[in-house]
């Protein structure tokens, strides 16, 4: 990925974040949103000034133990439900169109 | 150079399914794959519906940890998530709930029966399974999401294996121990453990770490042990003509109905690592994971299969192939010492297990569960034998027949009238007909001819359908030749 | 306007009377509601016969007495991010716009069972993701107050159903200020709860970490009891808190602030700020130490860097939240020949630009060479501003500050200028980091515009916020103005 320099995305590197997003964008609009974007970018650059004293935690606050949930059953969605949700069913199943041949992941 | 101048350098990957009732972040039942109709274990979260959460099973982590203690690794002391996100239509929401900088468990080890030797665990962790999909003729995939969000312990070790054979064997030895911990059935052919392995090679001597390929789609030992053979010979081959090899991930294919017909499929060049974009999962607070709970695991661990097998060739002096038979199965090992509590020798109730035992078991299907003879009636069954009430012969009938009607050997052995024939009231008239009618053996015998005895004895065995004690039987036959010898 | 203004206190009054019946207090609101709308652009969705379904179900059971609470009975309006069994939940998206949710989120459920009877989905900017409504995906909401200006975002159709005297509460939702703004620009009381104190299940997600429901009313005695029927420990949401749920309302003390400490942040009062709007706001504050409250200065000195910090979360975690609208299970999908582009089109589609924009912004900032300099600065520094609350807290019983630097803004002002929108956040977006609640309660007027103020509180803190706001509304009457029909007009 380009290396923006203070902070600038080219239009490479919008539509190379946009593939990753799974958002189509056309080369006119990677380029409208470039500009946006590297400015944005650059305020948040801002961060790089703040001083982080070693031991700054970021984990979290600590749930209780009962936060897990017991091991049991329940009953949810029936099949027929889900189907009737979804885009593209064939008999018991979702279909989805032709992975291409390079695999996604 | 030669092909023998490298040496393979292995690093494993196994995914195992964790067998426990519901699925990871939700209450959807874990289904047997091979006898469930599609899509019908589905919610929102497995699914991947909008606005639906994830909450964790308690069950899974347990397993987690439990597995990860009988591979002697650190448990770390809080469960934290993070989400692995790429797109797939396996994978609902477009990231799948795993572990990556705080993995339950790392820092282990496994000794390997044979030449491998230990094999470090780098990691273990709990992340969900993904949907399942199948490629229809017509080119579209179906997707069936029963799998979705099952518990996964993914298991990685460091690159400490040098053979395919060791590779196998230390997925053996593994898988042993989830089946011993009940974390996973081990049955391959449902897809409940799967392989990945982590290929390179290095001239034999050096430590390099060189460019690896990833093996995946490996569903059985066998195609993991060929395809780690195939792939180093490939990239042994490649570096003697000059070529490097090149990061890539190659699927398995099983060429149908031909062993040996079988190859690798460059999938894909790893140019550019997949950007997963991990980030601690902000749906799932971290929650600690107390000394004390680890503790109360680590106490409830079962003997592990290697412990256990070491134990039976010392305490009980069996063979270190005998005792690894034996513990295979938790299951199996446990009815073989309920049986060697109730006789005296656990040599003999060995050979019963791994002898006619065995055999009956697997006529019968192989499931230890369903079979109708306890460890205690086997036990008493080789009693009998060692009390001289039946003859072991006769025995590998009477225990057949426990097997089918689920009857105690003495009921069998008394409804069939199959005790030992012993005492001289038995056995002297047997012993004398067959004397009677068999004068020219008999002669012969009275001329010097020793082995007519144990002619004459096989006559009597056959005469009483080998009940007779053999013991008694030449003590009887003597006495009844002596009273006849010509003076 | 012939009726009295109908406030939720009012309406459950008339109910328990018998003066009026839910179904009629029903059909009266979805009349004004048909009145106002399309025009106001409040409601994505009316949902009349599920309303009358159960304001009968309430009648039926105010006649038997059974288990009657003081929303049973009462209509109300949701924002449409949340989920409602059988019918429509678009979050103002078009990739939403036929889906229909086979599960209530766990707010819903608990207002049915409270008897509360839902008239409508409510607009708001697309999945979350704005100040003003204007970037809702199907049309924008307009101010009551002036329909030339914003209502404020992202919850504007909350704001404005209630200040239109559609509703007498509605729920909203808050990541980054989005319903203290909408509050603020329509002269209403909104809470942002305590993150966790109000379950997500249910809650189509923008940024998990931050995500707060709460309700929206013209008094903090409503809000109050809205907010005591929504919270709670759920079981299906690993964030919800596990603490109890205080009967608010009877907690309230009256006028009296003696003994309350108020701290003023020094870098909220600087200056940006309107002149009305700091005006209003020192004016408020002097009404509460009149009241009793003591004053203080206090530091948050991190609070440079709350638009970073909020924004670089926020946008990482929508990224991923947003992933699953992906066309494959469940409406809307974009037709496709292959796999790739059914993914690229259905999301090309459905997305509007901010929200392509965000997804954008949250994808580079997770990804590789990039993930340490912005996703993880930004949670180290997040933890730095919440330890600034914290040691703001062990002074203060509450902070006090602006909610807007402006009043409501006209259509068009701000949206040219995505960064100038994510600008004008800068007095609410601290708080969502830290997880702590925030009350934005009318505090006056500036050029006839409604002003706010913010009250913050520490986590769980609600039962003060709550106490400082009804006091302060006990000795004010802003709440008690309504837009004159010439603005409305």
């Amino acid at each position: 990925m380009a290396e923006p320099e203070d902070g600038h995305l080219n239009v490479d590197a919008v539509l190379k974040i946009a593939h990753l997003a799974r958002i189509g964008l056309t080369r006119e609009q990677a380029a409208a949103f470039s500009g946006q974007i590297s400015s944005i970018l650059v305020h948040f650059k801002q961060l790089a000034e703040a001083d982080i004293p070693t031991g700054t935690n970021t984990v979290g606050a600590m749930g209780p133990e009962d936060l897990l949930r017991a091991d049991e059953v329940k009953p949810s969605m029936t099949r027929d439900e889900f189907l009737a949700l979804v885009p593209k069913s064939q008999g018991a199943f979702v279909v989805v169109p032709a992975v291409m041949q390079q695999s996604e992941h | 150079m030669t092909a023998t101048d490298f040496e393979p350098v292995i690093g494993l990957e196994i995914h195992a399914e964790l067998q426990t009732r519901s699925k990871m972040f939700c209450g959807c039942p874990v289904l047997d794959p091979l006898v469930s109709e599609p899509n019908v274990a589905v919610c929102p979260v497995c699914v991947g519906l909008p606005g639906a959460l994830p909450v964790a099973n308690r069950r899974a982590v347990e397993l987690g940890i439990s597995v990860g203690l009988a591979l002697n690794c650190q448990i770390r002391d809080f469960l934290a998530f993070a989400r692995k996100n790429y797109f797939y239509p396996d994978l609902p929401k477009g990231y799948q709930i795993s572990q990556h900088e705080y993995p339950i468990a790392f820092n282990g080890h496994i000794d390997v029966p044979g030449p491998t030797g230990r094999v470090r665990i780098r990691r273990a962790h709990l992340e969900e399974d993904t949907a399942k999909l199948v490629h229809a003729s017509d080119g579209t995939t179906l997707v069936d999401f029963n799998r979705s969000s099952v518990p996964l312990f993914e298991i990685v070790t460091e690159p400490d294996i040098h053979s395919a054979e060791g590779a196998m064997a230390y997925a053996s030895a593994v898988r042993d121990v989830l089946r011993y911990l009940g974390a996973n059935s081990g049955d391959m052919e449902k897809g409940v453990l799967r392989l990945e392995a982590n290929v390179s090679v290095r001239e034999r001597g050096t430590t390099d770490l060189n460019t690896r390929t990833e093996i995946k789609n490996l569903n059985s030992f066998s195609s993991l042990g060929r395809g780690i053979e195939l792939e180093v010979q490939r990239q042994i081959a490649l570096i003697l003509s000059g070529g490097k090899v090149r990061q890539a991930t190659m699927g398995w294919e099983q060429a149908e109905n031909d062993r040996d017909r079988v190859k690798l499929v460059e999938q894909r060049i790893k140019e550019n690592a997949d950007d997963y974009r991990y980030f601690p999962e902000p749906d799932l607070r971290p929650v600690p994971v107390s000394r004390e709970w680890v503790a109360r695991l680590r106490l409830e661990l079962p003997e592990l299969p290697t412990a256990r097998a070491d134990r039976f060739r010392t305490a009980f002096g069996l063979s270190a192939a005998d005792a690894e038979l034996l513990t295979a199965d938790r299951a199996l090992g446990d009815y073989f010492e309920a049986v060697v509590r109730g006789v005296s020798t656990p040599k003999v109730a060995a050979n019963w297990m791994l002898g006619e035992f065995m055999r009956l078991l697997n006529e019968g299907g192989g499931e230890l569960s369903s079979v109708k003879v306890t460890a205690d009636a086997l036990a008493e069954l080789i009693r009998e034998v060692e009390q001289g009430n039946v003859t072991p012969s006769s025995a590998k009938s009477v225990l057949a027949d426990m097997f089918a009607s689920g009857e105690r050997a003495p009921a069998v052995i008394a409804r069939r009238g199959l005790t030992t024939l012993r005492g001289a009231d038995a056995l002297t008239p047997v012993a004398e007909k067959i004397v009677t009618d068999n004068p020219a053996q008999v002669a012969q015998y009275f001329a010097g001819k020793e082995n007519v005895f144990q002619w004459l004895v096989g006559q009597i065995m056959k005469a009483t359908k080998g009940q007779a004690d053999a013991q008694q039987t030449r003590t009887t036959l003597q006495a009844v030749l002596e009273a006849r010898r010509p003076k | 306007m012939a009726h009295p203004p109908l406030t939720l206190a009012r309406a459950t009054e008339l109910l328990r009377t018998r003066q009026a019946s839910s179904v009629e207090l029903t059909k009266q609101c979805l009349a004004r509601v048909h009145a106002a709308e399309p025009n106001l652009g409040a409601f994505l969705s009316i949902t009349e016969e599920h309303a009358l379904k159960q304001a009968r179900a309430a009648d039926e059971r105010i006649a038997r007495g059974d288990n009657v609470g003081p929303l049973t009975g009462v209509p109300y309006a949701v924002k449409d991010c949340l989920n409602t069994v059988g019918l429509r939940t678009t979050c103002a998206s078009k990739i939403l716009r036929d889906y229909v949710s086979p599960y209530d989120a766990t707010v819903i459920r608990k207002l049915n069972a409270a008897g509360a009877v839902m008239v409508g989905k409510l607009n708001m900017d697309e999945f979350g993701m704005g100040s003003s409504c204007e970037n809702s995906g199907y049309f924008p909401c307009k101010n009551p107050w002036d329909h030339g200006r914003v209502p404020g975002g992202s919850s504007g159709g909350s704001g404005a159903a209630v200040a239109a005297d559609l509703v007498p509460y509605t729920l909203g939702e808050d990541t980054g200020g989005s319903i203290r703004m909408p509050a603020a620009f329509c002269g209403v009381v909104g809470l942002k709860s305590t993150y966790g104190r109000v379950s997500r299940n249910g809650l189509l997600a923008l940024s998990s970490s931050f995500d707060s429901i709460g309700p929206m009313a013209w008094t903090v005695e409503d809000v109050a009891q809205v907010t005591r029927v929504i919270a709670g420990r759920d079981p299906l949401d690993s964030t919800s808190l596990d603490a109890p749920v205080p009967d608010y309302a009877a907690q309230f003390t009256g006028a009296d602030l003696k003994g309350v400490r108020l701290g003023m942040p020094k870098e909220y009062f600087t200056e940006g700020m309107q002149p009305g709007v700091a005006k209003a706001l020192l004016a408020a504050i002097d009404n509460l130490k009149g009241l009793g409250a003591t004053v203080q200065d206090v530091s948050l000195p991190h609070t440079k860097y709350a638009m970073p910090v909020y924004y670089t979360v926020q946008f990482a975690e929508a990224s991923a939240n947003l992933a699953r609208y992906d066309g494959v299970r469940f409406r809307t999908a974009a037709e496709a020949d292959d796999l790739l582009n059914l993914y690229l089109r259905t999301r090309a589609d459905g997305f509007g630009p901010e929200v392509k924009r965000r997804i954008l912004l949250g994808t580079y900032v997770l990804s590789v060479g990039h993930y340490d300099a912005y996703y993880l600065k930004a949670q180290q520094v997040r933890e730095l501003m919440r330890q600034d609350f914290d040691k703001a807290f062990e002074s203060c019983d509450a902070l006090i500050t602006p909610v807007a630097p402006t009043t409501a803004f006209k259509f068009g002002e701000k949206s040219a200028d995505p960064l100038a929108m994510y600008l004008s956040d800068i007095y609410v977006t601290a708080v969502n980091p830290s997880g702590v609640p925030g009350l934005s309660v009318p505090c006056g007027f500036a050029d006839g515009l409604p002003v706010g103020m913010q009250l913050i509180g520490p986590r769980l803190g609600e039962p003060t916020l709550f106490r400082i706001g009804h006091a302060y509304q006990q000795s004010t009457d802003w709440h008690l103005r309504r837009p004159n029909s010439e603005t409305t007009a």
